[in-house]
């Protein structure tokens, strides 16, 4: 892909779709603290890593029907936030588990009024992924009628990695009994080597709107394809993925 | 919202023009700017000047400044002469006081249009401001004032990469 704006993007927290009335983003942060161990033995200084964290700075426009309802809570417990770059499948993501931090209007003198709201992450960073629900009608919005699966992506940078992955889902709306969502993964899409679960990244059997982050064994073997399988009962479901392939060993 | 049809398009105009037209301050008031020269008193009309995308969108779809011009005017010819600047300013400030008192529009809600508001302090380019002129319509000399009435509508424009 070549350089690309930041035109057509998508904004989700929990079990909504924010993307109508975010304005942008100021902060997409994945650090880390390094700790510094000079030792006598080297002229420069020595760092090992140290405790990584995640923040997700976002602006808002007033919205008292999309916005507001959300934001204006303020919950103590984490929220799980997913920033998706494109609307195509396997679009970069950016998703978080944290505290949402501040929800902070700023009218203007010209009338406009604004609001700024921080997720900081708690207990992982904000991890880059890519969308495996991208590319319909609805952007990153997969809709469903029934249990099935959707579209494979072949992340072509790796042929297959051995380091697991964690799934970020965001189910918006669902009517019906409950719904599984889950990653399966296949050499060649299913062409010799039928897909199948990765153990481990599914999430449990859903029967609210919410939103999840599931780890995989840090060790799972992820092949070169993906897509979502969902199962379970139910006539109308509305949800967002996205994983991270962990190229390396976890850690975190 | 994606998009505005004709209908919209109509029903927008329509509601744009019953603001000066309920203040019952004109002999007429059109909805398109008119062609022939129009008759004694003052009258308005109302049409489109510009589209605009504008930086304060979402992240996902594009909103719009849709410009209307509500254009007041008056037969130079009528007297007493010195009178026509105030009683032109008075009519100006009376249509963008009906402006102001009806912000975001809401007869557009029925109409599927999601108006921000109307842009009276220029969030999004010029405020509503009104300059004054002379005007040669039709071979008739006429005293006029051009309000511009701003509208922000929201991600009218969806994008898709």
């Amino acid at each position: 892909m070549a350089i690309a704006s930041g035109l057509a993007e998508q904004f989700f927290v929990d079990a909504n779709d924010l993307s109508a009335a975010t304005a942008g983003a100021r902060r997409l942060s994945s650090s880390m603290s390094p700790l510094q161990t000079p030792v006598i033995s080297e002229r420069g200084m020595r760092r090992i890593p140290g405790l990584r964290d995640g923040a997700m700075d976002v602006d808002s426009w007033f919205d008292d029907s999309v916005i507001h309802p959300v934001l204006s809570t303020l919950p103590t417990v984490d929220r799980v936030a997913t920033w998706c770059l494109t609307t195509a499948l396997g679009g970069p993501t950016a998703s978080i588990v944290g505290k949402q931090i501040g929800y902070d209007p700023t009218r203007g003198q010209d009338g406009s009024l604004a609001l700024a709201t921080s997720v900081l992450g708690n207990g992982s960073a904000l991890e880059w992924g890519r969308s495996l629900t991208g590319g319909g009608a609805f952007g990153n919005l997969a809709v469903q009628g029934s249990a099935g699966s959707l579209t494979g992506y072949n992340d072509e940078a790796i042929a297959a990695t051995n380091f697991g992955l964690q799934l970020y889902v965001h189910l918006l709306s669902f009517t019906g009994t409950s719904i599984t969502i889950a990653v399966h993964d296949s050499n060649d899409n299913g062409a010799g080597d039928a897909y199948a679960i990765v153990p481990g990244a599914t999430t449990a059997a859903l029967t609210t709107p919410g939103a999840v982050r599931v780890t995989t064994s840090a060790t799972e073997n992820v092949k070169e394809w993906l897509r979502i399988t969902t199962t379970g009962t139910f006539s109308a479901a509305t949800f967002v993925a996205a994983y991270v392939r962990n190229a390396t060993a976890r850690w975190f | 919202v994606s998009g505005l049809t004709v209908e919209q398009a109509r029903a927008l105009r329509d509601i744009v023009k019953s603001v000066p037209n309920r203040l019952g301050l004109f002999r007429n008031t059109l909805g398109a700017e008119p062609k022939n020269a129009p008759g004694m008193g003052i009258t308005c009309s109302v049409f489109c000047h510009a589209v605009t995308p504008i930086l304060r969108s979402s992240i996902a779809a594009t909103s719009l400044r849709v410009e209307f011009h509500v254009r007041l005017q008056i037969p130079w010819s009528t007297a007493p002469e010195e009178d026509l600047d105030p009683v032109l300013m008075s009519a100006a400030v009376a249509v963008m006081g009906g402006y102001a008192a009806g912000l975001r529009l809401s007869p557009a809600e029925a109409a599927g249009i999601d108006v921000r508001a109307i842009d009276i302090r220029g969030m999004e380019g010029v405020s509503m401001a009104a300059p004054f002129g002379t005007l040669d319509h039709d071979g008739k000399k006429y005293r006029a004032v051009l309000i511009t009435v701003p509208i922000l509508l929201n991600n009218v424009l969806t994008e898709v990469p």
